[in-house]
C-alpha cells in the first residue's frame, strides 16, 4: 500500500457528517444563548453604570468632609491630637473665653487699682480726722501737782 | 480556510449574530468530523461538537487574529473539549465498533452508504484506533479535514517540523496496521 492509497483511503472519512437535525438544532441553541448572553450584557451594563453612580458620589462625599470644613490644615492638627479628645470648636470656644477673662481680669486688677487709690486717700483722710477727733476724757486715776503759778496764786490767796 | 473569514470573525466579535451562520456552517462537518473519530459514538460526537462551538461563541471576544486562524482555534477548543470530557472519571475514548459505524453511516442523511463502504470505513477507523492519539489527529486534521501544516502545528500546540515527523510517523504504522489486517 502507497502512501497515495492511504491517503485516499482516509480521505473516504470525509462521507462522515452530522445529520441535518443536530446541525439545525445545535445552531437555535447557541444563537438562543447568545441572545442570553447578549440580555445579560446589557443587565451587567447597566449594574456597571449604577456602580459608576455610586463611586461619584462616593467621591463627592469625600470630597465634601475632606475640602468642606475650610482649611486641611486644620483637619491635620485636629486628627493629630485625637487622644486629648478635644474638639475644635471646644477648644475655640475656650481659647474665646480665656481672653475674656482676661480681659475681665485686666479690668478687675484696674479697678482694684483704683479702689486701692480711693481707699489710699480715704485712709489719709481718716487718719486726720482722727488726729483732729477730742480726746476722751481721761479718768483722774491721781491729782496732778499744782504748778509753780497755782502755788504762788494761792499763797496770794 | 472559509472566505472572508476574518471579516466575519469581527462582524461576530462587535455583535452581528448573523456572522455566526456561515462560520458555523462551513466548520461544523470539519469539526464534527475530527471529534467523531476521536471519540467514536455519534451522541457523544454531537454533544462534545455542540460544546465545542457553544464555548467558542461564548469566547469569541478573545479570539485575536495574530497568525492563529480562527478555524485552527475553533479545532483547539473541540480538542480541549474532547479531553475535558474524558477526564471525567467512567469514560473510554475510541469505543468504535460496527454498530457505531450504522450509526454514523445514518448521520449522513442525504447519502446511502453501500455496505462495502461502510466496512471500509470501519476498517480505517479500527485501524485509526491502534495507532498513538497524536498520530490520529495528525492524519485526521491534515488528510482527512485538510488543513496545512502550519494549522496542524497550531491545533496541536506543536511546531511544523514535529507535525512533519509525527505525520510521517503516522502514515508507517497506520500502513503497517492495516496490511496485517489484510
Amino acid at each position: 500500500m502507497t502512501e497515495e492509497d492511504l491517503i485516499a483511503k482516509l480521505s473516504k472519512l470525509r462521507t462522515l457528517k452530522p445529520g441535518e437535525g443536530f446541525s439545525r438544532l445545535s445552531k437555535n441553541a447557541i444563537m438562543g444563548s447568545s441572545r442570553r448572553k447578549a440580555t445579560m450584557a446589557n443587565r451587567w451594563n447597566f449594574s456597571r453604570t449604577l456602580n459608576y453612580g455610586a463611586s461619584l458620589l462616593l467621591a463627592s462625599l469625600i470630597v465634601i468632609l475632606v475640602f468642606g470644613r475650610g482649611n486641611p490644615d486644620v483637619l491635620v492638627k485636629e486628627t493629630k491630637t485625637p487622644a486629648t479628645g478635644l474638639n475644635l470648636a471646644v477648644v475655640n470656644e475656650a481659647s474665646a473665653a480665656i481672653k475674656d477673662i482676661n480681659v475681665q481680669l485686666s479690668q478687675a486688677q484696674y479697678f482694684n487699682s483704683e479702689v486701692n487709690n480711693t481707699n489710699q486717700a480715704l485712709g489719709v483722710a481718716a487718719s486726720s480726722s482722727e488726729e483732729t477727733k477730742p480726746a476722751a476724757p481721761k479718768t483722774p486715776t491721781a491729782a496732778p501737782a499744782p504748778t509753780i503759778d497755782q502755788m504762788l496764786n494761792q499763797a496770794a490767796q | 480556510m472559509l472566505e472572508d473569514e476574518q471579516n466575519l470573525v469581527k462582524k461576530l466579535q462587535d455583535g452581528e449574530v448573523q456572522a455566526f451562520d456561515p462560520l458555523y456552517n462551513h466548520y461544523l462537518p470539519k469539526i464534527f468530523r475530527f471529534v467523531l473519530i476521536k471519540v467514536g459514538q455519534r451522541e457523544e460526537a454531537e454533544d462534545l461538537t455542540h460544546q465545542a462551538f457553544l464555548k467558542a461563541w461564548q469566547k469569541i471576544d478573545q479570539y485575536e487574529p495574530k497568525g492563529y486562524s480562527f478555524g485552527s482555534w475553533l479545532y483547539r477548543i473541540a480538542r480541549n473539549t474532547v479531553y475535558d470530557y474524558y477526564r471525567k472519571p467512567g469514560r473510554e475514548a475510541n469505543k468504535v465498533d460496527l454498530e457505531t459505524l450504522d450509526q454514523i453511516s445514518v448521520l449522513d442523511e442525504n447519502q446511502e452508504l453501500a455496505l462495502d463502504q461502510k466496512m471500509e470505513l470501519a476498517e480505517i477507523v479500527s485501524a485509526l484506533k491502534k495507532i498513538k492519539e497524536i498520530e490520529k489527529e495528525t492524519l485526521i486534521l491534515r488528510f482527512v479535514d485538510d488543513l496545512s501544516l502550519k494549522e496542524t502545528a497550531q491545533v496541536l500546540g506543536k511546531s511544523e517540523g514535529a507535525v512533519k515527523l509525527i505525520q510521517y510517523r503516522a502514515v508507517k504504522n497506520l500502513k503497517k496496521v492495516l496490511e496485517k489486517n489484510d
